[in-house]
């Protein structure tokens, strides 16, 4: 005699093929996140190396990136541009890739890592309706780059700590800032996954004897340091000639390293090697607690109603127009400001000088896509 | 280490709901929700993010 199924059985194995269905299509989708945008390097370009030839522990991890090396071949300073530390303030990442496929330094060595914290780019932040991608018009054909998270991916670092302890100084902090890569710094080498990249980038800096470093942020416009160079001690002196030379151009304030704040590159970087540490903050308002609609639009365009009903209200620490603060204005204060801190330095290795850079006003009129090779 | 212990927790978790899921209820909004929360932990136990 053939046995009847019971009902809720059946709806129950019906339910599961359906789990098994979704988990596959989420899993397709969420792995998408793990491809990198293309990038071209320029003529500039003389070396690619990976991040693990400076600490081979990182080898095959999410945590290994990109080392572009632009060497002119001219005796001179060598400098390091960290651009995606963050990956969710595209400013930093667009002014490095930027510099990666323009760029052809006349003196001097210049090292660039687009996504300094590559496992960041493979997830966005949680509950923050964030694009996967934001797109840029380029003369001819639009590109598109990944847009990432402040973090490590947790499935690269879980879980977190409820405390975030400073390995080398004891500060503590929110556990949410365990897979921060600006908070990590100098790193351990036998530390967790962010100290270790936070250890690889110490060690480059510290092997190829980097004579400055210059870390690329963005900060939402309400924030306190936004459109600011902040620097170590050491580098206050060079912050200050930059201010003098670029302070025609744009607003800009200097703001010197806290000495008790831990695990950020402008301090520890500057206590822990040779190497002058800088750090620049831009306006991004999509990174922002105000802004409306969250993609690409908004991280392209920096353009939010709300950002400007709340600076006409005095609640911004930036000017805030109408038609907002494009990233293309926020990778010319970027690349002006790298360009001038070559300009300003005077050191004994001799001088460093970014060649074929494109000016302030030039980034402003035709678009940061403008000076990016085409997807062709 | 302390991942693979929260790994076996999440897998623990999961196996209850599916063995939840299968008894006996009169409701099947009961079964829909534990589908739902599955889908979640499955993708946490994938490491998928």
């Amino acid at each position: 005699m053939k046995r009847k199924i019971p009902f809720h059985i059946m709806t129950a194995s019906i339910l599961c093929i359906l789990v098994i269905v979704l988990v596959v299509v989420l899993t397709m989708i969420f792995s998408q996140a793990r491809e990198a945008e293309p990038i071209y390097p320029g003529k500039g370009v003389t070396d690619v190396r990976m991040l693990s030839d400076w600490f081979p522990k990182l080898k095959g991890t999410n945590g290994d990136t990109e080392v572009y090396i632009l060497d002119s071949g001219v005796k001179g300073s060598s400098m390091l541009v960290l651009g995606g530390t963050h990956p969710n303030e595209p400013a930093g990442v667009m002014t490095a890739i930027m510099l990666i496929e323009y760029c052809q330094p006349e003196s001097g060595v210049l090292f660039v890592i687009p996504r300094a914290n590559n496992s960041a780019f493979t997830c966005t932040d949680p509950q923050e309706a964030a694009p996967m991608k934001y797109y840029i018009d380029t003369d001819n054909g639009t590109r598109w780059f990944r847009f990432g998270s402040r973090a490590t991916n947790p499935t690269d670092q879980w879980p977190d700590s409820e405390v975030y302890v400073h390995a080398s100084s004891g500060q503590q902090l929110s556990g949410s800032e365990t897979r921060n890569l600006n908070r990590a710094y100098p790193g351990r080498e036998d530390g967790n996954f962010t100290e270790k990249i936070a250890f690889g980038l110490t060690e480059l800096i510290k092997r190829e004897n980097i004579q400055i470093t210059v870390d690329l942020h963005e900060a939402s416009p309400e924030y306190t340091t936004v459109n600011a160079i902040v620097a170590h001690e050491k580098a206050l002196d060079l912050a200050n000639l930059t201010l003098w030379m670029v302070e025609d151009s744009m607003k800009i304030t200097v703001e010197a390293s806290p000495t008790n704040l831990h695990g950020l590159s402008h301090r520890e970087l500057g206590d822990s090697t040779n190497t002058l540490a800088l750090l620049m903050e831009t306006a991004n308002a999509s990174q922002g607690r105000l802004h409306g609609r969250m993609d690409s639009d908004l991280v392209v365009t920096g353009k939010d109603k709300f950002y400007t009903r709340a600076y006409g209200y005095g609640a911004l620490n930036v000017d805030y127009p109408a038609d907002g603060i494009s990233l293309s204005e926020r990778c010319a204060r970027h690349i002006t400001c790298v360009k001038e801190f070559c300009s300003m330095y005077e050191g004994e290795a001799g001088l460093i000088s970014l060649g074929n850079l494109p000016s302030y006003d030039e980034i402003i009129d035709q678009g940061i896509g403008h000076f990016l090779k085409d997807p062709q | 280490m302390l991942m693979y212990v929260y790994l076996a927790i999440v897998a623990f978790i999961l196996l209850l709901v599916v063995v939840n899921m299968f008894r006996k209820r009169k409701n099947i909004f009961y079964q829909i929700d534990a589908a739902l929360v599955m889908v979640t932990l499955i993708l946490r136990l994938l490491l998928v993010k």
